[in-house]
């Protein structure tokens, strides 16, 4: 039976409607359900998932919420109907009666608040760059977190904020800390003298987690949206960071993590960090151009760059930091054992990422090691997944990519796609090693922990007769709200084999897998 | 330099769309104003342009 309403010119952010949608697609009875505005893309879902007819979608405009259920009969509706009824009286009396400002525009916005200094944004992809420009226009600096922005459009924001001085974070930029302050997804960290410039969002998480669990802290982590360094926006807004960070009194080493980037684009950041006085470490993730960077400290992972940072910040010298950095627990205890109780067909990972720049550091450090790698994300077109739902050998997951990720909450927000590709993983007989991350922070799941902890213990229910091996890492600090401690102590009391580090999870599984060929 | 300028003060924050990352700015103390992001002229983008040119003016 189905079910279909138009609230008019109603409106809730994605976030918040993919979360209802998915609680209202637990209740019992319900074989489909979605909640969203009605902007083109969002019919066309619905229609496809037989939600809504052509019919049903002639009148709807972008401002409107629709509703759209299938259930196994009418007591099975009403009872969704009264769950979202519920829903929007709660959201109303809340926003009537807490003193938080809600405003319909930004002019209103500012409005209200005529000392900001910042806007985040985060609407739909085809909004977000007239967004953007009108709040750098009002003089503000901003934090794109929206994708399916164009080049043009990119191009363009971020001329105008170059020009004018102001940050253009983004788009698709996930994560900053400015003055201690997390925005987007971001951990709480402790404040200190190292400013990093980042091109990635959970990059950004894994570096200033690890800086400040080494004891370091973070003056300022910046954002740049992952296509800065390409040819045609040409590193504008990674320079000016650099030259911001270069002028701050309250950052002494600088750190940058990125994609290595268009060749003159690179050679123009090369050349300026060489003009600084302080020191700078650098994670350019991928295949390393041949090029001189002078004074540059590189490091092939995330964990080598924040304990590069931290000795830096400490005062050490570059051949100290450089020493520091290179060294790594060994692991082989761990794997020594693990790897005896699989059966000698379990030879393969299934890492499944929420964090793209995680994903990504897995694959560079499996491909040297292991033959057939596949991915989602892979840049070798012959172990590209052909379809991301079927793994093949090895196989790395950034679960959190588009494909994945449309119309449905991102991973590190909500559990549920994780949690049936890990049961379906587990189906296959091959498959001996999962590799995890745990990211915490805002803006993420307020426990990560227990709801993997939920999914390992059903697919070990579900394969009593089968070993698997959980390995994981938690990006994250005991300052966040959901307490790194606490999530690192569920998952061991779980059986997972936590490691301090993506790279070192990355390094066991390796191991382990190394030792099964 | 304005961003180093932003260094120096207290963030005061809008946040336009996904009220997850206001409440985030609220638990941490930052002054932010929410807005509840409808998009112009029923979502057409033809038109919107037509009102920033006017705006302009």
């Amino acid at each position: 039976m189905r079910y279909f309403e138009i609230q008019k010119n109603v409106y809730y952010d994605s976030v918040t409607l993919m979360l209802l949608s998915s609680e209202i697609n637990k209740l019992n009875g319900i074989a489909q359900a979605a909640v969203m505005m009605g902007t083109a893309h969002n019919i066309q879902l619905m229609t496809d998932a037989g939600l809504l007819t052509a019919q049903d979608g002639s009148n709807i405009t972008p401002n409107d919420l629709i509703i759209g259920m299938i259930g196994q009969d009418e007591p099975v509706l009403d009872n969704a109907k009264q769950v979202l009824k519920e829903f929007f009286e709660n959201k109303k009396s809340a926003s009537e009666n807490d003193e938080k400002i809600h405003v319909s525009s930004l002019d209103g916005a500012v409005t209200e608040m005529p000392d900001a200094n910042i806007a985040v944004i985060s609407v739909p992809g085809r909004y977000a760059a007239r967004e953007a420009m009108k709040a750098l226009k009002k003089n503000l600096h901003v934090l794109l977190f929206s994708d399916n922005v164009s080049l043009e459009e990119e191009i363009s924001l971020k001329e105008y904020a170059a020009g004018h001085g102001l940050l253009m974070m983004g788009p698709d930029c996930g994560t900053a800390v400015i003055n201690g302050i997390a925005l987007g997804f971001a951990n709480v960290v402790r404040r200190g003298s190292i400013g990093i410039a980042a091109a990635s969002g959970t990059g950004l998480q894994e570096l200033t987690c690890l800086i400040h669990r080494l004891g370091g802290g973070i003056s300022q982590g910046l954002g740049t949206g992952g296509r800065d360094l390409k040819a045609a926006v040409g590193g504008r807004m990674m320079l000016l960071e650099l030259q911001a960070l270069a002028q701050d009194a309250d950052t002494k080493v600088i750190g940058i993590i990125s994609k290595p980037g268009d060749e003159t684009v690179m050679r123009r950041i090369i050349e300026y960090c060489n003009q600084i006085a302080k020191p700078v470490a650098a994670c350019f993730m991928g295949p390393k151009k041949d090029m001189d960077y002078g004074k540059i400290l590189l490091t092939d992972t995330i964990e080598e760059l924040g304990k590069a940072l931290t000795a830096l910040e400490k005062g050490m010298d570059e051949r100290a930091a450089t020493e520091r950095m290179r060294q790594i627990r060994d692991t082989k205890t761990f794997s020594g054992e693990q790897a005896g109780h699989l059966k000698p067909e379990q030879k393969y990972i299934r890492a499944l990422y929420s964090g793209g720049t995680l994903a990504y550091e897995a694959l560079l450090l499996m491909e040297p090691k292991l033959k057939q790698v596949y991915s989602n994300i892979s840049t070798h077109k012959e172990y590209l997944l052909e379809n991301p739902e079927e793994s093949k050998c090895h196989t790395i997951l950034d679960m959190g990519e588009d494909y994945f990720t449309n119309g449905m909450p991102h991973p590190m927000i909500d559990m549920r796609l994780r949690s049936q590709r890990m049961r379906r993983e587990a189906k296959d007989r091959n498959t001996g090693i999962f590799l995890l991350d745990c990211v915490l922070g805002f803006g993420c799941h307020e426990d990560p922990a227990a709801e993997l902890v939920r999914m390992i213990d059903e697919t070990r229910k579900e394969n009593p007769d089968r070993h698997y091996i959980f390995i994981a890492s938690v990006c994250g600090t005991d300052d966040d709200l959901q307490c790194r401690i606490s999530q690192v102590r569920a998952l061991k009391a779980a059986g997972v084999l936590v490691m301090d580090s993506n790279a070192e999870a990355v390094r066991l599984a390796l191991e382990i897998a190394e030792s099964m060929m | 330099m304005k961003i180093n300028e932003l260094f120096q003060q207290s963030l005061c924050g809008i946040n336009v769309g996904v009220e997850r990352f206001c409440e985030a700015l609220w638990l941490q103390e930052v002054q932010a104003v929410q807005v509840d992001f409808k998009p112009a002229a029923g979502g057409e983008l033809r038109l919107q342009r037509i009102l920033d040119q006017l705006a302009e003016l």
